[in-house]
């Protein structure tokens, strides 16, 4: 039939969303500005509505689109800009090549996990908590296989391209440090891929269709879409040949229905009719048949899942605790242009991509720290690294409005942390030599250098120009705890200017014509 | 760097890997590499011009470098043809040259021109950058400056690019990872700008060192002033160029803005490391003997910190 061509346009469109999401993920060189970038991610749904309603603006209303489409075809955004169902339709594309998959039956939907996941994450986004949305958003978990799988497997790749091409002394392909990825975050990407290929070879779209808040979501938008897929009860024999295609498993042949709201709109059927009896049709043409899943059990869900969130929310997150060890931040230090934790750690989906974008990367994953409603969002880790002064990447590519845009201005007098000197681990103090690594890497000088003993020289802190770089932290050479670390504050606000010169600098270098020797 | 020219240069250094191997000169290239490092400080070339240093200023970096090499004899006293050269100068920072924080752009450009006229097979220049060095290239305009002059910018932000050297009679510093460039190249020059530091007092010729060395936390916590007394004794430079165009004169060695920064549009060169630092130490207004690694570098005997013992051509342009 004539729309057979869709599934064509449809796999175009989503492979370019894919390997286009996957190059802003792995790309090391800064390729691609951020402002291309924020285009790229503009459709991606959870992200855009997180910054929309952060800002307001028709700058983020991408999501707004894919609604609108739902609601005119139904679920496209899951076969077309969704890189986790593409990731999905890879592998279901692959096993049927090698006849692994096994056709994806026809199934009762399962109301309770997909109505309850999502009335959990839509209640507890009212405490303004993104438990679940986090750890659910197939971009932002596509994100983090990306970021944290698929990345150094490229670094490494570079890297030995690298040591190759010096060796015929040429040195345009530079190595890029993988040392700072950590285990715990490779190992989450590792097994939630391996877990998405399984899902996707014995199961199809379960995911989508089960745990997805945004299938889910848009499932229930879809039911009342303006066309929607419906097989022609005139022409269908029940042959079963379009179910056979149908990874959603949303096809019940003996009904001849379709449950469009499971439908990820793939195509894949209009092929497979013979009878040219699947296809697009006009919604509200014909007095509708009862949905095929109004369900009246799903109030009682929203009940259950009512009751099981508040019960959540009634445990507080409690961020870091106290911790033993000396010189870090008791609490994680968010990234500039974060506004506050609490902004960040309530709108940050850990995606990755600023940890992928960030060039010193001095933005990590954590595990645990902003408890356990913000797993795997970044922190700035001193320990790897700082924040260089001039850059405001993360700002710029943020796609949730987590860390929002910001200039190189205002960076430069943006608090974000200040930093602690605790004195008796100082080298200069429990060796009596010189160091100052601190003070040397300080883009402010807030931390300065002051008259010890003799002529030693020690830090000392002036938390009113210090932005929280955390260059002295990455500098301090005591080991095993830091002698000068940063110390986040709740609320990032502004640090003073730097003086312009520093007046009682003794003027040591006489204005001469002559030379001194 | 420029992206364009990153792919583009990617794509033709697969193509140049491919064309070396089908040649057959793979182990030609490999060997040439890495030789044994050359441990002896005084092997360089050997003609002696008949100044120990030479102060010059009131000019522009690049005429100040080419008075002054000129008055040691010129550069093939020092680059013999077909010889390799390793630049190093000081782009620790993400700043741009006003700031003062890192080496002249131009200064560099001439050096290294100098050094292809004098015969010089390939310059390379690296260093081991504090910010984050991509930015530290580009913005220093030392990446452009070199490709300008056909120099070869090399990145030094891997370690499998350092290799474990023993330094010996070093009192603290024992052992370092060195970058591979200063132990395969035939000639070091040495090309620091001179600032201003908060514990070390000044940075110049002995300081610029830390950017060919791997681990820098290491000299922090185990005595900085005499770990680059140590280091200076390891791999003395064939030549030093002390930049002292603008000069830092406080809240050093990154500076906060253009207040902190003079224009003293000096240069000196010399041989003698510890000379170079001590006559760095006379420009910025103290004595060398108040700069602690100076003292202990002069007490080692790698150099000499007393001028007056020195034979100096003054230059005023």
């Amino acid at each position: 039939m004539q729309l057979i061509f869709l599934k064509k346009i449809r796999v175009v469109i989503s492979l370019i969303f894919f390997i286009v999401t996957l190059f802003v993920f792995v790309d090391f060189t800064g390729f691609l500005a951020s402002r291309l970038i924020g285009v790229i991610l503009w459709l991606q749904f959870i992200p855009s509505f997180l910054k929309f309603i952060g800002i307001l603006s028709i700058a983020a209303a991408g999501f707004l689109v894919i609604l609108i489409l739902t609601m005119l075809f139904g679920r496209v955004y899951c076969s077309t800009v969704c890189p986790l169902g593409t990731l999905h339709d890879i592998f279901i594309w692959i096993s049927k090549k090698f006849r692994i998959i096994k056709r994806v039956k026809f199934t009762k939907p399962h109301n309770l996990i997909r109505y309850t996941i999502l009335s959990i994450l839509v209640l507890a986004f009212c405490f303004s908590s993104l438990f679940l949305m986090n750890l659910l958003d197939p971009y932002s978990l596509t994100g983090k296989i990306f970021s944290d799988l698929f990345r150094p497997v490229i670094y490494f790749v570079n890297n030995v391209l690298s040591r190759i091409f010096q060796m015929f002394d040429f040195y345009s392909v530079y190595s890029v440090p993988i040392a700072v990825f950590s285990w715990p975050t490779i190992l989450f990407s590792f097994c939630f891929l391996v877990l998405i290929i399984l899902l996707a070879i014995f199961k199809g779209r379960w995911y989508c269709n089960n745990l997805c808040p945004v299938g889910t979501l848009l499932g229930v938008f879809s039911r009342y879409s303006l066309f929607t897929i419906k097989l022609d009860e005139n022409a269908c024999t029940s042959c079963g040949l379009c179910a056979k295609e149908c990874k959603a498993g949303c096809i019940d042949v003996k009904e001849k229905k379709v449950d469009f709201s499971r439908c990820v709109a793939c195509f894949d059927c209009f092929k497979a009719c013979p009878e040219d009896g699947i296809g697009y049709k006009y919604h509200f043409r014909k007095k509708t048949t009862p949905d095929i899943e109004s369900d009246p059990s799903r109030r009682k869900f929203l009940k259950t899942a009512l009751l099981g969130t508040t019960a959540v929310f009634s445990a507080k997150i409690v961020l870091g605790g106290k911790k033993e060890q000396q010189g870090i931040s008791t609490v994680p230090v968010t990234p500039p242009g974060s506004i506050s934790i609490w902004h960040y750690t309530s709108k940050c989906t850990a995606c990755h991509l600023c940890v992928s974008a960030c060039p010193t990367k001095v933005l990590q994953p954590t595990i645990m720290e902003y408890g356990w409603t913000g797993l795997f969002q970044p922190k700035m880790n001193y320990h790897a690294e700082y924040c260089n002064f001039e850059c405001v990447k993360c700002s710029e590519v943020c796609p949730t409005g987590a860390i929002l845009p910001i200039t190189k201005e205002q960076k430069a007098t943006l608090q974000i942390g200040t930093s602690k000197f605790i004195k008796n681990l100082c080298i200069v103090v429990t060796k009596n030599t010189a160091c100052g690594a601190c003070s040397e890497h300080c883009p402010t000088k807030a931390v300065e250098m002051v008259p010890y003993l003799g002529d030693l020289m020690i830090p000392k802190v002036d938390e009113k120009i210090c932005v929280g770089c955390g260059a002295c932290e990455y500098a301090c050479p005591v080991k095993p705890d830091k002698s000068i670390y940063v110390e986040a504050i709740p609320y990032h606000h502004k640090a003073l200017k730097p003086e312009k010169k520093i007046e009682n600098q003794k003027k040591t270098i006489k204005p001469s014509n002559d030379f001194p020797f | 760097m420029d992206r364009r020219e990153f792919f583009k240069k990617t794509i033709l250094a697969g193509v140049a890997a491919g064309a070396a191997m089908t040649i057959g000169n793979l182990g030609k290239v490999i060997a040439g590499k890495v030789p044994a490092p050359d441990l002896n400080p005084n092997s360089g070339p050997s003609a002696q011009g008949p100044y120990d240093l030479v102060a010059i200023k009131d000019g522009e970096p690049a005429q100040m470098f080419d008075k002054a090499i000129e008055s040691l004899g010129g550069m093939k006293n020092f680059v013999k043809k077909n010889q390799t050269v390793v630049v190093k100068p000081n782009i620790g920072w993400d700043t741009p040259p006003e700031r003062g924080a890192d080496t002249n752009p131009d200064l560099i450009k001439r050096i290294i021109q100098q050094c292809y006229s004098a015969g010089a097979k390939t310059v390379y220049v690296f260093d081991n950058s504090v910010d984050e060095w991509r930015v530290c290239y580009e913005n220093s305009g030392i990446q452009k400056a070199v490709r300008d002059a056909g120099g070869k910018m090399v990145p030094a932000n891997s370690e499998s690019n350092y290799q474990l050297v023993e330094v010996k009679n070093g009192k603290k510093l024992k052992q370092a990872k060195v970058h591979e460039l200063i132990l395969s190249s035939d000639v070091f020059i040495n090309v620091p700008v001179l600032k201003s530091h908060g514990s070390a007092g000044i940075t110049a010729a002995m300081k610029n060192h830390m950017g060919t060395v791997w681990d820098r936390r290491f000299w922090h916590r185990t005595d900085l002033n005499q770990c680059i007394a140590d280091f200076a004794a390891y791999r003395k430079p064939d030549l030093n160029v002390i930049d002292a165009y603008r000069v830092m004169t406080n809240r050093g060695p990154k500076g906060v803005s253009e207040d902190d920064v003079i224009l003293m549009k000096s240069l000196l060169i010399t041989r003698d490391i510890v000379a170079a630092d001590a006559a760095s130490a006379k420009l910025f207004g103290t004595e060398p003997e108040k700069i602690s690694y100076i003292k202990l570098a002069y007490e080692a005997g790698l150099g000499t910190m007393d001028l007056t013992k020195l034979s100096i051509n003054r230059i005023k342009m």
